[in-house]
């Protein structure tokens, strides 16, 4: 079964976590949810996911958000969402400011 | 012989105005403990002084302004003051504060704080300095905008930039606009709820504390040299503001749909990058102006190099600026919102306030609601920054049928236009509006929730997020879930309001453990989080007891129509904050220890306080 290609990106992180660039396409598996995407990025040395994803709760840190393309999509649901080709995942720190 | 108090002056200036005197009064350590600094001594004040029946422009009212017991000290950004008072846009309590210099100053020249009563016959301005408070007259300041005030002054007592801080109020505070801020050191203000409307009504233009020699008692100066490096650390590592300023976080605010773009009529904000603090770092010419003993430094004036607005120099616009002259009025020039927050900082206006109130009166344009004869000419359709300048200084002199209507902020004005142009406009049942977010998007429904059930005239537990790992209690995992939001609201309640009463800015400490070290090793008193929290809630629940008093309805904690509405589109589109909203409050009055369905403190609540003698049924 083909793998499908993702639009990964992670926008907005302090520079000292440039470890790796800010827009990425990647390929999953037929079937793999958005939680498998996350992990599959994070075993990339030096990548950002690594940064974001906290491998204790299997989930993204409590600072990070993540919309599926262009809408916001709940944590409780990453392990449940299957990817579809050419889909747009976004991640991003809860944003500060003012 | 006594030891002395750590961390205090121990000394507060009475002004009377009325009378022109000022006396002084001790700071007991029974008391600064019970009321802590900043917040708390002007939650204190009022709660004590200021009775129902006395309105926000009474000369019974109070204006308290009053340093922190870190303020001065070697903590970085140790600059800032608290203002309390009963404020025009609620008629209820608010506390607010400024950075820069004065909170400092105040310190050094030997007091804690001041409490303004009264109202003077003629204006003045008020010279704190060598361990005294002169009131002298203002009549050459009048009509003089923030920056002119600070200047003249500066030149009338023959001082230099850093030798005084000056706060004043423009002529926004002059003409009683509701939404009037103190403004002060150029350009960092104290501006929630019409403090600027208070002040003026006293007939003060402004304060003036001098650098003076005198210095903070600390109980262990190298813990808090420690501790200091701890925070500063802690500020390096929250989000991008060290490298970005608060513009930093613009676009990914852009990204969460929690913009305000043009009144909330859209989330959706595409030119967002071409206008956040990289781009504007980046492109313009920026050079630094600490607050007091700040290396965080994040605050910069800034010369912009492009666009019609090439050459003009002034302070670098926060984030809140950039969101209310960028996309709240449509604006997608950068240089113009430069140019935007030196005009509404200048006229001493809250921005907040001023681009709801003028983001709604465009809506209204563009709608048909307004006419060009209403507007007296000004073609008020999106983006017209020149127009919105005119706006500005309209507001400011309450000139014409919109600048009067205007000035009296966006829930009284949309109630007075009625129809449909009412449900446009963006602002708490209470009276005040939101700071400037579309606190609809994605991880700001804790700042929504917050901003309604407050009882500080402003937020008071969220502030750039909400932060309860901070303190060990569980995040907020799920951004739109209705029980953790009210969850984390109600447990992080407390917190936040004990850092507003220690006097330093919240940017150069932003993590409520060591800010807790350095006040620990200021005071000697050891305070555990649990301790701060206290004092924290203390503070709430006085001005809760204090806002009942003066005829707050709890049903009032909620949003208007258009700012508890369901985003159109963007990332947060369709999500409904209001369908559990009643549950929310009921769980929030819950964790707060006041009555689920009155939202009245309960005895036992009052009892742990220490506040039983304000119990309602007690007076």
């Amino acid at each position: 079964m083909p793998g499908r290609e993702i639009r990964v990106a992670f926008r907005g992180l302090p520079s000292e976590a440039d470890n790796g660039p800010e827009e990425q396409v990647a390929l999953v598996a037929a079937g793999a949810t958005v939680l498998d995407l996350l992990e599959q990025l994070a075993k990339a040395p030096g990548g950002k996911a690594s940064r974001v994803l906290d491998p204790e709760r299997g989930s993204l840190r409590p600072e990070f958000l993540l919309t599926l393309n262009g809408r916001f999509l709940e944590k409780r649901l990453f392990d449940t969402t299957v990817l579809k080709e050419k889909d747009v995942v976004e991640v991003f720190p809860v944003p500060s400011g003012g | 012989m006594r030891d002395p108090m750590h961390g205090y002056m121990g000394r507060l200036a009475l002004v009377n105005l009325s009378a022109g005197c000022v006396r002084e009064e001790a700071l007991e350590e029974a008391t600064a403990k019970k009321w802590v600094g900043g917040a708390g001594l002007g939650a204190k004040v009022l709660l004590e002084e200021v009775p129902p029946g006395v309105e926000w422009d009474d000369p019974e009212n109070r204006l308290v302004l009053t340093a922190g017991p870190l303020s001065g000290t070697l903590v970085f950004g140790s600059g800032t003051f608290n203002v309390a008072t009963k404020g025009p846009m609620t008629n209820l309590a608010v506390i607010s504060q400024a950075n820069g210099y004065f909170g400092a100053y105040l310190r050094r020249s030997g007091f804690d704080g001041l409490v303004l009563r009264g109202r003077s016959e003629e204006w003045v301005y008020l010279w704190i300095h060598d361990g005294r408070v002169e009131i002298r007259p203002a009549a050459g300041l009048l009509g003089l905008d923030a920056w002119e005030t600070e200047d003249r002054v500066r030149f009338e007592l023959g001082l230099g930039e850093r030798d005084c801080s000056v706060f004043s109020i423009g002529p926004a505070g002059e003409n009683g606009v509701r939404y009037a801020a103190i403004v002060g050191d150029r350009g960092h203000v104290a501006s929630k709820n019409g403090v600027g409307a208070v002040m003026g009504a006293k007939r003060v233009k402004a304060v003036v504390a001098g650098r003076g020699p005198r210095e903070v008692p600390v109980n262990d100066p190298s813990a808090l040299r420690s501790a200091n490096l701890e925070c500063f650390e802690a500020a390096k590592a929250f989000g991008t503001t060290w490298q970005w300023g608060t513009g930093g976080g613009f676009s990914n605010l852009a990204r969460s749909g929690a913009l305000p773009v043009k009144n909330y009529t859209t989330s959706v904000f595409p030119e967002h990058e071409s206008m956040n603090g990289q781009t504007l770092r980046t492109k313009y010419e920026v050079r630094s102006v600490p607050c007091f003993r700040c290396a965080i430094s994040h605050v910069k004036e800034v010369t912009v190099t492009e666009g019609p607005y090439k050459g003009f120099t002034g302070e670098e616009p926060e984030y809140e600026q950039l969101a209310a002259w960028g996309p709240q009025i449509g604006n997608t020039d950068l240089g113009a919102t430069v140019m935007l927050t030196r005009e509404v900082d200048r006229l001493g206006l809250d921005c907040n306030e001023a681009s709801w109130a003028i983001g709604w009166a465009m809506e209204c344009f563009v709608k048909g609601v307004f006419s060009l004869s209403d507007t007296e000419g000004l073609d008020l359709s999106w983006g017209n920054v020149e127009a919105v300048r005119e706006l500005l200084g309209r507001i400011a002199r309450r000139e014409g049928f919109l600048g009067d209507l205007l000035a009296e902020g966006v829930m009284r004005a949309s109630r007075k236009i009625g129809g449909s142009a009412a449900d446009w406009a963006i602002y708490t049942m209470k009276g005040f509006t939101p700071r400037g977010h579309d606190h609809r998007g994605g991880g700001r429904w804790p700042e929504l929730f917050d901003t309604c059930v407050s009882d500080t005239g402003t937020i008071q537990a969220s502030w750039s997020g909400i932060h309860p790992q901070f303190v060990d209690l569980p995040p907020l995992e799920d951004v739109f879930d209705h029980a953790q939001v009210s969850r984390v609201v109600g447990d992080f309640s407390g917190f936040r309001t004990f850092d507003d009463c220690l006097g330093v800015c919240r940017l150069a400490a932003p993590h409520p453990k060591p800010l807790l070290a350095c006040f620990n090793a200021v005071t000697g008193w050891n305070w555990t989080l649990g301790d701060a929290r206290t004092a924290g809630l203390r503070v709430i629940t006085a001005l809760r007891l204090f806002n009942l008093r003066h005829g707050h309805d709890p049903e009032n904690e909620r949003p208007s129509a258009r700012y508890g509405s369901v985003p159109v589109d963007g990332p947060a589109q369709g999500r409904n904050i209001l369908e559990k909203w009643d549950e929310m409050r009921a769980d929030y009055y819950r964790r707060m220890g006041f009555d689920p369905k009155t939202g009245v403190p309960t005895a036992e609540t009052l009892k742990k306080l220490g506040l039983e003698a304000y119990a309602p049924d007690a007076r």
